[in-house]
């Protein structure tokens, strides 16, 4: 029964009679991450995140940048859907200099978009896997993102943090071998759908460890403003691309995946279906690419003073910028709000009671980056 | 409920009028100008109006201006679909402000966050202890705008 978000900080058990466990910074399933954990027996009693072992305080040097060379930095936020991040940037300086870009570019950025988002869910998928231990279904989902990363690799140069969105457009136009590869793509992961989902859904080691285990609560996704999947899994229907559209996304026919369970096999789900969902728009996008030569606007170098604030629904949730310029070449301060600096403090509040093993199918069911985390 | 009667009572009780604020590209966002010290019964009237999801704490160093630092708290309204930018001052000298993390629980990590690169002190917080940053920088206050990180190249 859920009684409201309460949180753990008193010492607890007496002196000797709980162990305390460093789960990570070495641990195969944590990343560079250290979760301590009280325990007692198998038990979780208390769980403390420790995060900052990847911190590069991105905020600060974003305010030794260019509005166009801090795209470098911004993507390095999570290298695995940087395309995400820098669209964000790139709306937010648009914003900012009240500049509009062309309908073919808003489509094309909705490929890139979405093209991040399969390619970080399928890894996201993997890790979900792999904290169980059962490797042949990463290597199946890994093998499908080479495809689309070498549609990105042949438009960009290269395969991972592209920096292939500018504020003003995109940054190369794109040629026909590039739609080519993309179809490509799309094409694969249809045919081999049907047989991932018959082995993904009802793979029964999944099922056993997932089902049931961690359950967030409804309330508590307002409590803790959590974002993205892990909110959808809980009921909340929330994506930012359906309910605030921004770069033609309601152009596009497609469906906000919403689970009512909250727990981690409903996580899973929802990641996994939102792939579908992300090949829909791809298509759609593909066949109804408007007419246009011009894929970057002319952008000013020093944009006047003022401030901006932009969010897009990223592959982990929504991610939120709040970027002042006080009239210079570059931003005199960048907020990053990021998902899985909220998401993963949901872990705080479901892991106690578990049992020590189960906090692995947990905390990789948050779907967490610590690039984003730890900005 | 709603925004009507939020924007209502804020004027009667604090005596501050809602601003327009359409720098925000996401959705019609409202922006109140409070001071410091009413943070915990405006957060509190906010939770009751609907405000209940929160989105950004947001601070931003204005000492080379000549100003103090400002606090921007971003909050939505699931139900109608408005947000509300809550925007306060605190002088740089004796950044102080009331904690408000036990009625947003989402702001605990913000605010421990901002304390470690701000310096501001959250009255009230109970754990303002490292969260991100080496141990090397702590207490310089990273993100102000008198903190100059050394070069990498010589």
């Amino acid at each position: 029964m859920y009684k409201g978000a309460q949180i753990i900080t008193q010492p607890v058990g007496k002196e000797g009679d709980l162990m305390v466990l460093n789960w990570g910074v070495q641990h195969p399933a944590s990343g560079p991450m250290r979760i301590k954990v009280w325990l007692d027996g198998e038990k979780i009693v208390k769980v403390e995140n420790d995060p900052g072992y990847v911190t590069r305080n991105l905020e600060k040097m974003l305010e030794y940048r260019t509005w166009e060379n801090a795209v470098v930095n911004v993507e390095r936020i999570c290298f695995i859907d940087d395309l995400g991040t820098i669209l964000n940037w790139a709306l937010a300086v648009e914003k900012l200099a009240d500049v509009e870009v062309p309908k073919n570019v808003q489509y094309f950025r909705v490929i890139l978009a979405e093209v991040g988002r399969i390619v970080s869910h399928l890894i996201g998928i993997g890790g979900m896997f792999g904290a169980l231990g059962v490797a042949t279904p990463t290597m199946w989902v890994l093998a499908l993102r080479e495809y689309y990363l070498d549609f990105l690799e042949h438009y960009s140069g290269y395969r991972i943090s592209t920096a292939a969105i500018v504020p003003g457009g995109v940054r190369f136009e794109p040629k026909k071998e590039d739609f080519d590869l993309l179809r490509k793509a799309v094409e694969e992961t249809e045919r081999r759908w049907d047989d991932y989902k018959e082995v993904f859904i009802d793979n029964p080691t999944l099922v056993e460890r997932y089902k049931g285990i961690g359950i967030i609560p409804k309330e508590l996704v307002f409590e803790l403003g959590l974002r993205g999947p892990v909110a959808r899994a809980s009921g909340v229907d929330y994506d930012l691309r359906k309910r605030y559209p921004y770069s033609s996304y309601e152009d596009f026919n497609f469906k906000v995946v919403v689970k009512e369970e909250g727990d981690a096999y409903a996580r899973f789900l929802v990641v996994l279906e939102e792939i579908e969902e992300s090949v829909k728009i791809i298509k759609q996008a593909l066949e109804g690419m408007p007419e246009g030569d011009k894929w970057k606007v002319r952008m000013p170098k020093k944009i006047k003073a003022g401030e901006a604030y932009s969010a897009v629904e990223w592959a982990r949730g929504g991610i939120e910028y709040h970027v002042v310029s006080d009239g210079g070449t570059g931003a005199y301060r960048v907020k990053i709000s990021a998902p899985s600096f909220m998401n993963i403090w949901a872990l705080e509040y479901i892991a106690p009671g578990h049992k020590l093993a189960d906090l692995a199918t947990i905390f990789a069911s948050l779907y967490i980056c610590h690039g984003d985390l730890d900005r | 409920m709603g925004f009507e009667s939020f924007a209502k009572k804020m004027e009667t009780y604090f005596g501050v009028k809602a601003e327009e604020y359409p720098q925000n590209r996401v959705a019609k966002t409202y922006m109140f100008k409070i001071q410091p010290h009413h943070i915990r019964e405006v957060a509190k009237l906010l939770k009751e109006e609907g405000f209940n999801f929160f989105h950004t704490l947001s601070p931003v160093d204005y000492s080379p201006k000549g100003r103090g630092l400002e606090l921007n708290y971003f909050f939505e309204s699931i139900e109608e679909r408005i947000w509300v930018l809550i925007r306060t001052e605190v002088p740089l000298e004796n950044p102080e402000i009331d904690s408000i993390h036990d009625i947003f629980p989402a702001l605990e990590a913000c605010e421990r966050e901002e304390w470690e690169k701000f310096g501001i002190n959250f009255k009230g917080h109970p754990r303002l202890k490292p969260l991100l940053l080496d141990d090397t920088l702590q207490g310089k206050w990273v993100q102000r705008k008198s903190y100059i990180p050394e070069p990498h190249r010589k």
